[in-house]
């Protein structure tokens, strides 16, 4: 197959997640209920067609544990685009999500698309980060935010390929002159949509 | 279907019957019974049979005593205060990794009935624990949990316990788990010259393509090999690791490379990741120990390939590094 464009995405966030179930939804379309821990990174691969345009996502999912965090830069180091995972049953995990942001902003590409995953939707009666927090948040640093399950599918297809798209954007955009150094660092919110419908509608699922 | 084999792995696939005969096992079980009565002379003037011996493979009713020998785990265990394990274990001292440890219990051998039930989770909790109270330096770190299993297939908790602390602490183990992963750059780097050195075309390959050791190396020398391959395999790698030492990494892992080199050679960075991962999996293990222990590597070198990345490493060899 024919392929335009080749995006590295890196799947980041704290351990047991879901950010292989994740990956693995939606480049194999499986949900494996007994998941093993993530030593390392795993690396997935999906082509996809976004408007016009072919493209090959290679998805780098890394190990979740703080230890591993010494190995990361080089997953994300050229990366286009990453998913940030938390579980919504795990209020830490969010947090985690929080010091991704800002291990990236530091150290990866200037030019990289976050997107959040609030993952684990199923398990809604045990929710611990209410979603309003997690979309401001991510509305804040300029990230589309997506209530996903990899469990259900929910979600899934969504947020990787709102990945490309920022990407791609991102990619169209740069083609044009730049007006000021400032403009850089502008962020464009992406999905509003999400944004608002899920203001007003309490669940998901 | 369902079909568990005789470690205890489910899987939807028959299990693949041994070749070995039935009298071929029992004549290999009677060596390792009369081995392990004489061990001191197995150990000195004997040393290269029961080298070959670990090296075709221990049986399984002898693996667990075999490997608690062979690693000399009872000096770590006299070292300790008598009932260490038991103390630790039935203490209120409470772990500063639980959270990470218990997350970690249903994820480790997801496939093995043991460890699919409470008894095998249990039994890693345990063992994780103690040891996180044991050496706090590195707690417990992600990985960690498949070394206590795979001892757990063949041991009880507290033989475990020891032959774990002896592989952190005497195979150092614990350079790869310690904040910052430094023992994994080293390794990495050990990898890198000694394909340049044994497989040069490869590793130019790998070289024009992107693929770097951290991508495929680092789980193998994390995990001793456990994290992707057949359990059979795991084991016999194991059998080796413990009588000859952390040495058997860097030639295993020589090895699978030389062992694969035709599916690779031709293939691009997207392909050569899941070619690998495909080895992995259905690697036949004798195949790949007759490659890998043909590679004429001595100790002395990967002695001195560690020497110089302490004090100055080759840059053609640190790759990806921050």
């Amino acid at each position: 197959m024919e392929v335009d464009r080749e995006f590295k995405i890196v799947t980041l966030g704290e351990g047991r997640v879901g950010k292989t179930s994740l990956a693995m939804r939606y480049v194999r379309g499986q949900f494996n209920e007994k998941e093993q821990s993530t030593t390392n990174a795993n690396f997935l691969e999906k082509n996809i067609r976004i408007n016009e345009t072919s493209i090959k996502l290679n998805i780098w999912d890394t190990a979740g544990q703080e230890r591993f965090r010494a190995l990361a830069p080089n997953y994300y180091r050229e990366a286009k685009g990453a998913l940030l995972v938390y579980d919504i049953t795990d209020k830490e995990s969010f947090w985690k999500v929080v010091s991704w942001v800002e291990e990236l902003k530091m150290q990866a590409d200037k030019d990289i698309s976050f997107v959040i995953a609030g993952n684990k939707c199923d398990l809604e009666l045990d929710r611990q980060i209410p979603k309003e927090q997690a979309i401001a948040y991510a509305k804040q640093i300029g990230a589309a935010h997506y209530s996903t399950s990899a469990k259900s599918g929910m979600g899934v297809n969504e947020c990787f390929e709102e990945i490309a798209k920022l990407i791609l954007d991102k990619e169209s955009r740069s083609g044009s002159p730049i007006r000021s150094s400032k403009a850089r660092s502008r962020v464009i919110v992406k999905n509003q949509e999400e944004v608002v419908k899920k203001k007003k509608s309490g669940g998901c699922c | 279907m369902e079909y568990v084999d005789k470690y205890g792995f489910v899987s939807e696939t028959k299990p693949k019957r041994s070749n070995l005969s039935f009298i071929k096992v029992n004549s290999r079980i009677e060596k390792w019974q009369k081995m392990l009565t004489q061990w001191e002379k197995y150990t000195t003037s004997k040393e290269k049979i029961l080298k070959n011996r670990c090296r075709k493979g221990i049986p399984d009713v002898i693996r667990g005593r075999a490997w608690y020998m062979m690693s000399n785990t009872q000096k770590v265990k006299d070292y300790y205060p008598k009932n260490m394990y038991e103390d630790i274990k039935t203490s209120n001292l409470r772990s500063a990794n639980m959270n990470d440890i218990n997350k970690d219990l249903a994820r480790t051998f997801p496939e093995n009935v043991y460890f699919r039930f409470q008894g095998g989770q249990e039994a890693l909790l345990n063992v994780l624990r103690a040891y996180s109270l044991l050496d706090t330096e590195v707690g417990y770190c992600q990985g960690m949990a498949y070394l206590v299993g795979v001892l757990l297939m063949f041991m009880d908790e507290e033989n475990a316990f020891y032959l774990f602390v002896n592989i952190m602490y005497n195979f150092d183990m614990r350079g790869y788990f310690l904040n910052g992963m430094e023992k994994t750059y080293l390794s990495l780097y050990i990898t890198n010259k000694l394909m340049k050195l044994y497989e040069p075309a490869l590793w130019e390959h790998f070289n024009d393509v992107g693929f770097v050791s951290q991508i495929y190396a680092t789980q193998w020398y994390v995990t001793i090999f456990t994290y992707s391959f057949q359990m059979e395999t795991i084991l016999r790698i194991w059998d080796c690791y413990l009588y000859e030492g952390p040495k058997i990494l860097y030639r295993m892992s020589l090895g699978f490379m030389r062992f694969s080199k035709n599916h690779l050679k031709n293939l691009g960075i997207d392909l050569i990741l899941r070619k690998v991962r495909e080895i992995e999996e259905t690697i036949d293990v004798e195949q790949w120990f007759k490659v890998s222990f043909n590679i004429s590597l001595s100790r002395k070198r990967i002695k001195e390939i560690e020497k110089e990345y302490i004090e100055g490493p080759d840059e053609e060899f640190i790759q990806w590094r921050a």
